[in-house]
């Protein structure tokens, strides 16, 4: 919004009404806009405690998937973990689903079928070890906390950018907007009050000439 | 929808073990970009698995498309994954709520 400087205020009834109007209606969104400001922070608080266990036990997941590939490469070959990989019968299916938290677009992933059985799992059992079956079980175990991960961490990202931006308006409002309004009703005012004694002292003026 | 993995040879390895089957093999940084790109198209993709270096070496407007993408939802993973969230949350909040 642009600033609005004093001596370009028409000083009138009409813009005075209309500047009361603007102030009262800025007034308002502020303390929409702090409270939104406010909630926000409460969701970000209870998404972060989510975020931050989801991170720690896919960590944990990730460093022994690791682990149980590495223990396999080296036991079995890699030709052999290829092969293996390279025959797996079921792929995971997820849903992403856009919901709404506080006006903000936020996904929902839900997934089915990620952890399998041996059987399930399409290779051979003849043909792998119990080192491979233990990898897949593991990173199995990595794509689903992988999945509860990113839901939460993509709900930081996007309450984090909202309130962001509700930090940007409450303080247009609060150090810009508003003050410049309250500046323009004053000038409005004070102009509006001078005319007023000025036409005050005239009539005083012609009713003394009269007089004479 | 599916789940895909970019990222080299040695990164998709146990994710296809784990039954993924989109994986787009990128062994450096140009062919990062582009498998990314690709799955960022794809109606079908629901999350994309990205090692978390190599989006970081990532062009810049590359990585604001990934932070402004729900579907597909882009994941990083590696050891110092969470630091550019603990980041944003100080420079937004001004206080580190995750530690």
């Amino acid at each position: 919004m642009a600033r609005l400087p004093a001596r370009e205020i028409i000083p009138t009834r009409s813009e005075l009404i209309e500047l009361k109007r603007r102030i009262v209606l800025s007034e308002t969104g502020y303390g929409l806009l702090k409270k939104k400001r406010d909630a926000l922070m409460l969701e970000l608080f209870k998404a972060i405690k989510k975020a931050k266990d989801a991170r720690r036990e896919l960590d944990e997941a990730y460093a022994l998937a690791q682990e149980k590939m590495a223990l396999a490469q080296a036991t079995d070959g890699i030709a052999r973990i290829k092969s293996a990989a390279f025959a797996q019968a079921a792929s995971p299916d997820i849903s992403v689903e856009a919901h709404n938290i506080m006006g903000i677009s936020v996904p929902r992933i839900t997934a089915t079928k990620v952890s399998r059985t041996a059987q399930e799992r399409g290779y051979g059992i003849g043909g792998t070890s119990s080192r491979i079956d233990e990898a897949c079980r593991y990173y199995e175990i990595v794509v689903e906390k992988a999945l509860i991960a990113a839901e939460t961490e993509t709900v930081i990202r996007r309450i984090l950018a909202e309130i962001e931006r509700t930090k940007r308006r409450v303080n247009a409002l609060e150090f810009r907007i508003l003050p410049d309004l309250e500046e323009a009703r004053r000038v409005v005012q004070t102009r509006l009050n001078e005319r007023e004694r000025e036409s005050l002292f005239v009539v005083k003026r012609i009713k003394k000439t009269l007089k004479k | 929808m599916q789940i895909a993995i970019v990222g080299e040879e040695s990164f998709a390895l146990g994710f296809r073990l784990a039954g993924i089957r989109r994986v787009e093999v990128a062994e450096d940084a140009t062919a990062f970009a582009e498998g990314l790109s690709t799955l960022l198209k794809d109606p079908d993709i629901g999350i994309v698995i990205v090692p978390q270096a190599a989006l970081e070496h990532a062009p810049g407007a590359l990585r604001r498309r990934v932070e402004e993408s729900t579907t597909p939802v882009v994941f990083p993973l590696g050891t110092q994954h969470n630091e550019d969230i603990r980041a944003q949350i100080v420079k937004i909040i001004g206080v580190d709520l995750w530690k």
